[in-house]
């Protein structure tokens, strides 16, 4: 029964994305086009759908030690959700072949920071759930002060417009910019991140929604799969050997950029 | 009082002024009422006596739910479930205004609204835009 399928579709992605960091979105709309055969647009208004019921499954079971910054996802999110509106809109204009196109240059993206995020040093990985304060302390640190506003904000309208146009969470990039540039400590910035994603998916799932993009047998089923597969996820981190799934999802990416790029080539 | 000593204190400010982060209860109930009617929704939906063919209707317009012209009760509750589950995060945007008025932060409480604006702006445009149902 195809309503099964998608319900463990959405419930593997789900347990991915709880163990990889991962907002689904990735996942989800190839999931979508290359094995159930969707148009992309309704691919992607679905993972949209997905990408909230994930935002809303991990605020649900934030930790208390490991929030994220309310405020600084309100400040990014004043040139992600204009992005968002700006991507979505972009998505009825755009041909669908031009959208697979872009969706597998993103999934070799990243692919790509995968690769890089396993190769960096351990001690700046989120850590699961064995008991390391210090670690939890070093990524969570209070005394900080975000930094380079102008490039923060510029590529946070460019993850918006990203995430309206694919149906991506865009975690992978505001995760990195958030860090790296903004200078705020990792953990702080994957949860906020967390934050950000369902207030940029809400930007664009109306216009989805309003164009007939979403259709309910497919949206829920997935959705409901991928908040249980959040839970399982997160019930699996202390677990799993997450550098094996990394690279297994490394070559699924891969993959499936292979696949979107024939597809839109319609071979 | 030199510009560093008030740039200090600001950043002080802004750290210890955390979100409080225990959600309202009505964030919890729109939440639990959204995913409430899309199962059941999507129950009725499949208990239907003429099966769907995959993947189904699109969800159904604003027009639609408030003007029923379909006895698919399956589907407007499905709609409608959709609909209130992607109100969440505007939701949760609303509830940080609240937090913000009460503790009076202004800066951060305009920002939060400049976010609701350009998210309700996202809606409206869609009566500007083709192809889109009403």
């Amino acid at each position: 029964m195809i309503i099964l399928e998608l319900l463990i579709v959405g419930t593997l992605i789900g347990s991915f994305s709880a163990l990889l960091g991962l907002g689904g979105g990735i996942l989800m709309v190839p999931a979508l086009t290359l094995i159930f055969h969707l148009p992309i647009r309704t691919a992607v208004g679905t993972s949209l759908v997905g990408i909230i019921a994930a935002s809303a499954g991990s605020a649900f079971m934030e930790k208390k030690d490991r929030e994220g910054d309310f405020r600084l996802a309100l400040r990014l999110e004043v040139a992600t959700t204009a992005g968002a509106v700006l991507g979505s809109v972009l998505a009825g204009y755009v041909s669908e072949k031009m959208i697979e196109i872009t969706f597998a240059f993103v999934a070799l993206f990243t692919a790509i920071y995968m690769i890089y995020k396993s190769s960096r040093p351990k001690h700046l990985s989120i850590p699961d759930d064995t008991g390391d304060q210090n670690a939890v302390e070093s990524l969570f640190y209070q005394n900080y002060q975000p930094r380079h506003w102008l490039a923060g904000l510029s590529m946070a309208s460019v993850t918006g417009a990203i995430s309206g146009l694919l149906g991506v969470s865009g975690g992978f990039i505001k995760v990195p910019v958030m860090y790296s540039i903004m200078e705020v400590p990792l953990g702080i910035a994957t949860t906020t991140s967390s934050i950000m994603v369902g207030i940029t998916a809400a930007a664009s799932v109306f216009i989805y929604y309003m164009r007939g993009d979403i259709h309910p047998l497919v949206a829920i089923p997935i959705s409901i799969g991928v908040f249980s597969g959040a839970l399982v996820g997160n019930f699996l981190l202390p677990h799993a050997r997450v550098t094996w799934l990394r690279a297994g999802l490394v070559g699924l990416l891969m993959l499936m950029c292979g696949q979107m790029i024939m597809k839109a080539a319609g071979a | 009082m030199s510009i560093k000593n008030i740039t200090t204190g600001l950043n002080s400010i802004y750290k210890t002024c955390r979100f409080n982060r225990n959600f309202p209860s009505i964030l919890c109930i729109v939440a639990f009422l959204a995913i409430g009617l899309m199962v059941f929704g999507l129950a009725a939906g499949l208990l239907q006596p003429v099966p769907y063919s995959f993947p189904g209707p699109s969800t159904l317009s604003i027009s639609q739910i408030v003007r029923p012209v379909t006895s698919n009760v399956g589907l407007v509750m499905m709609s409608v479930g959709i609909i209130l589950f992607a109100l969440f995060p505007s939701l949760r945007v609303l509830s940080g205004i609240n937090q913000f008025r009460h503790n009076h932060e202004i800066i951060n409480l305009i920002i939060a609204v400049i976010v609701l604006i350009e998210l309700t702006a996202g809606v409206l445009l869609i009566f500007v835009m083709k192809g889109v149902r009403t």
